[in-house]
């Protein structure tokens, strides 16, 4: 039979179709290589070298978007502003930076934005939803975390800030280079070190840092059972400086004006009247204690956030708590032998645990003149051994009272 | 015989499978210009799919198409424009009227001409099935006679060369049947060709000088009328005042059947009626006997149902 | 030339139609309906639990055309523009009058793209007819903020947006809405050529919508989230965010451009290469 021209062009239309949906699916899947990534330069520096970039990296300029996410379940708590959320779910955030008195840090949602603007020293917040500006806040000092600590920069200054450059280096290991939003970057991760590895349930952090400019560009923190801590990376990101009208501080008409709503670690800071060690369980403060009511304390990648908490507020915890189940701290292991009936002399306690975090309600009782005792919250990443020699040496060691 | 002019339309080999099921065997149609040609065949037997692929709407599995001088599909756009068809019944947009149906369609491919030349053309299309007057009613509201007037008058406004019509008196009053065979006779005489696929069998042998039959997907006849009607060389004599054993005698070995009162079946050589009449009997009638279409096709195609199923 | 004639025939068909008034006619009413509630119980959604805009729009009726659109995105426009979709091919074919139009004869690659320019149409009709609709609506029902007298409305990050840069935006929310439905008109449209049943495609289409809409939702199909014609179709919320975030847009713009050359690549293969035996 002769043969059918009609058919051999349908043949060829589909395949053309064909290939050309492999061909898009493809590029779809497979994004952008590593060729085509900007602001890479010379390779080669080591990793100690990315890391002291990485640490110094509070005045570089860029504007992005970034996506956080935490798997840290915190109880919901009043007063706690979103850190429930931040650290428990998944935040995407737009950033423009100029430095680190500089800058604004949009949190978007499908339905609204809340935005926070870092000028002259103040914070400003902007609800979408609620229509409402909040004005004055202390940009330094303690408080609880907010969207622009989750940014991968500010959580990688935040990890390394437990110690130098180089003993972080002599615990770290290069990851070799990857692209991270468009932009070549250098990989190291960072692990605990023999010691601090009992204490802590963090298994390693890796961080992705812009080869260029030494931004960090991603941040993974992986717990001891591999599941996720929290990780943010950029999915877009423009270095430079940022557009200076987006910076500006909005005024909307008609809008609920207050001021700032005090959150429960800035709160803690005016309200306790003790001072915390410049030392806990071993680990030096990163913050001066006697500035604030809430501090952390921590080495290389352990951390341990202490807040002072009014007594009253502390029994309230304490409660709920035990409500929810909560066992008392078990005695650490350097307690005196024969203090295993009254652990960590004389406290009341609660443990919490969620995943890789562990909080711990620490209530010391006291007479009426020292303002009916003292109430703590401890936590972190760590394992309880570690909230338990907290509890016990802020038990059993007085405080001073502010002056 | 036509065959000698230009063929309108020439298959070779017409050949299409609709997955397992084959649906037209190697089929050589041969259509010349100016025939009336009867497409005859019972359901089934691949009619409808073989005009299918003369439109461009079904795409042979293997043969070739040429209408008009150009390949199907292939020169499609070129071909199929001198082209009126009706295939499978009318259809239209049922809540438009009947002049906004064929104007949509006319402007869909626009002919050179301007909009008044296509405008006219309509109207001609409709006075010519007597459609004009119906107004602004939609399709909807039409009857089948109506509707089916519609889609040959939809056929007709490029006036084509080549008229394909299937079943085109389906639904029409006796009014409308003769309306449309003498329209059809008017266009042959005008030149047109014209391709008919009727199940009436006495309406295409009414109006066609030429008929191809499909069977099971292949074409098993294709003649023209003239020569399928040929004598069968039998006559038939009625005689006027009985005596039909003194007409067996005067026959002789030229009677075929024993006669039948004072009917007789003769062979034909031509002298039978004048030795009766010289043997002084009376002749009433003398009919050379012929084959009806309808024998011609009941010879050669099988029962509905006996068939292998085929597709349309 | 000849596809414009064309297209010029199957907008007037689709015109001529009442089922497109009637479908475009719902498609208004529905904003209208949720104006009146609105405008007379004053109760907006809760903060992030409504429709973006809702609890805006109160005060401000000149929002009201993108809130509106956001009503009708996710499943009301969707169906409409893929039951026209669905038609498109199938309709005629079930009708009997696509192998009249092809023996005209109208070239079915042409056909093809002037049906979706119909569909296109359609969309981009049916989405100002809403954004109109809406409009008076909303400065009817839910009025203006008097102590802003309507001539100022905040963007999502609280700056002030003056009547020029708002109609912009709507203009911009508009067009990214329309071309958001370009994924499921194309798979309507491809399947429209594959079946002779317009219900059928329609339906098709729409099971698209709905399996991308519980795809996106799925966290274990992470993977494809990005690849999914509903992953950004609540991007148009980025165009009221100041400076505009342009990331989403331009992504789902791209989304829906690869869905539509894939499917409608492929309508184009089946429709030009298949039998017409309708």
């Amino acid at each position: 039979m002769p043969a059918v021209p009609h058919r051999r062009a349908a043949a060829l239309r589909w395949a053309a179709v064909v290939a050309g949906t492999a061909l898009l699916v493809t590029a779809a899947l497979t994004g952008r290589p590593a060729w085509s990534a900007g602001g890479s330069s010379s390779p080669g520096e080591d990793v100690q070298q990315v890391l002291a970039r990485a640490a110094a990296s509070a005045d570089v300029p860029f504007t992005g978007t970034a996506t956080s996410s935490g798997a840290l379940g915190l109880p919901d708590l009043p007063r706690l502003g979103d850190v429930a959320a931040l650290v428990g779910e998944s935040t995407r955030t737009r950033t423009w930076w100029q430095s680190e008195q500089i800058w604004r840090t949009d949190v978007l949602t499908a339905t609204g934005e809340r935005g926070l603007y870092a000028s002259g020293g103040q914070l400003t917040g902007w609800d979408y939803e609620r229509d409402a500006l909040t004005t004055g806040a202390p940009l330094t000092g303690a408080r609880l975390p907010r969207a622009s600590d989750l940014l991968p920069p500010a959580l990688a200054r935040s990890l390394l800030a437990g110690s130098t450059p180089d003993a972080a280096a002599s615990r770290a290991g290069g990851l070799g280079e990857r692209v991270v939003a468009g932009r070549l970057a250098d990989g190291v991760r960072l692990r605990p070190d023999a010691q601090e590895a009992d204490l802590s349930t963090v298994d390693h952090a890796d961080l992705w840092v812009d080869r260029a400019t030494g931004l960090p560009l991603a941040v993974d923190v992986v717990d001891v059972v591999g599941g996720p801590v929290a990780a943010s990376s950029f999915d877009r990101v423009v270095l430079g400086d940022p557009d200076r009208a987006a910076l500006a501080v909005p005024a909307p008409q008609g809008a609920t004006v207050r001021s700032a709503e005090t959150d429960v670690a800035a709160g803690a800071a005016t309200a306790a009247p003790w001072l915390l060690p410049s030392e806990l369980a071993g680990l030096p403060a990163l913050q001066d204690p006697s500035s604030a009511g809430a501090v952390a304390y921590g080495t290389g990648l352990l951390r341990l956030a202490v807040v002072s908490l009014p007594v009253d507020q502390g029994r309230q915890a304490l409660r709920a708590a035990g409500a929810a189940g909560a066992d008392p701290l078990e005695p650490s292991a350097q307690s005196p032998a024969g203090a295993a009936d009254e652990p960590t002399g004389g406290a009341e306690t609660a443990l919490v645990r969620a995943g890789a975090l562990s909080a711990a309600v620490v209530v010391v009782p006291g007479s009426r003149d020292d303002g009916g005792g003292r109430a703590y919250l401890v936590s972190g990443a760590v394992q309880p051994e570690l909230l338990s020699r907290a509890a016990e040496q802020l038990t059993t060691d007085p405080p001073e009272r502010r002056p | 015989m036509s065959a000698d002019g230009e063929m309108a339309v020439e298959t070779t080999g017409l050949t299409k499978r609709f997955g397992r099921v084959q649906a037209v065997t190697d089929v050589d149609l041969r259509v010349a210009e100016g025939d009336r040609y009867g497409f005859l065949g019972p359901n089934g037997s691949g009619k409808t799919t073989t005009v299918r692929m003369l439109l461009g709407l079904v795409l042979p599995t293997s043969g070739l198409v040429r209408v008009l001088g150009g390949r199907v599909p292939g020169d499609a756009a070129r071909v199929l424009p001198q082209v009126g068809a009706m295939v499978e019944g009318p259809a239209a947009i049922g809540h438009l009227s009947g002049r906004a149906n064929l104007r949509l369609l006319d402007a869909a491919v626009p002919t050179p001409g301007g909009r008044r030349t296509r405008r006219r053309r309509v109207e001609d299309a409709l006075e010519a099935l007597g459609l004009a007057h119906v107004g602004r009613r939609p399709v909807r509201a039409y009857s089948l006679g109506m509707r089916q007037r519609l889609g040959i008058a939809s056929a007709l406004v490029r006036r084509p060369r080549l008229l394909v019509l299937d079943e085109p008196t389906n639904g029409l009053d006796p009014q409308g049947i003769a309306l449309v065979t003498d329209l059809l006779l008017q266009l042959s005489a005008q030149g047109t060709t014209l391709l008919v696929s009727s199940h009436l069998l006495s309406e295409v042998e009414h109006l066609c000088t030429r008929v191809g039959v499909m069977d099971r997907g292949h074409l098993v006849v294709q003649d023209d009328v003239d020569a399928l009607r040929a004598p069968t060389g039998r006559l038939l004599v009625t005689l006027a005042g009985g005596a039909p054993g003194a007409a067996a005698t005067l026959l002789g070995r030229r009677l075929l059947e024993p006669p039948d009162g004072d009917r007789l079946v003769a062979a034909d050589d031509g002298d039978v009626v004048g030795d009766l009449v010289r043997g002084g009997l009376a002749v009433r009638e003398a009919v050379v006997e012929r084959r009806t279409l309808t024998d011609v096709v009941l010879a050669r195609t099988t029962a509905v149902g006996e068939g292998a199923g085929v597709a349309r | 030339m000849k596809l414009a004639a064309l297209t010029w025939v199957e907008l007037h068909k689709l015109a001529l139609r009442p089922r497109t008034w009637v479908s475009v006619a719902l498609l208004c009413a529905l904003p209208v309906v949720v104006a009146a509630f609105l405008a007379t119980s004053e109760l907006a959604p809760r903060p992030g639990q409504g429709p973006a805009f809702l609890s805006a729009v109160l005060g401000n009726g000149q929002l009201y055309p993108a809130a509106a659109l956001g009503i009708v995105v996710p499943i009301f426009l969707p169906v409409a523009v893929c039951v026209v979709a669905g038609d498109a091919v199938a309709g005629e074919a079930q009708a009997g009058t696509l192998r009249y139009l092809l023996v005209r004869p109208v070239g079915r690659t042409r056909l093809l793209v002037a049906k979706l320019f119909a569909v296109l149409a359609f969309t981009f009709g049916a989405v100002i007819a809403v954004a109109l609709v809406s409009f008076v609506a909303g400065t009817q029902l839910l009025g203006t903020r008097p102590d802003a007298l309507g001539t100022t409305t905040a963007s999502l990050s609280g700056t002030s947006l003056s009547p020029q840069e708002l109609l912009v935006r709507t203009l911009l929310v508009m067009a990214y809405v329309s071309v958001s439905m370009l994924g499921v008109a194309a798979l309507a449209l491809l399947l429209s050529t594959l079946v002779d049943s317009p219900l059928v495609a329609a339906l098709g289409g729409l099971a698209l919508l709905v399996a991308s809409t519980v795809l996106v939702g799925l966290d274990a199909a992470s993977a494809v989230h990005d690849l999914l014609p509903t992953r950004y179709w609540l991007a148009w919320v980025d165009l009221f965010r100041d400076p505009i975030l342009w990331t989403d847009v331009q992504r789902g713009v791209l989304v829906q451009l690869a869905w539509a050359g894939v499917l409608l690549a492929a309508a184009w293969a089946s429709f030009t290469t298949r039998d017409v035996t309708s």
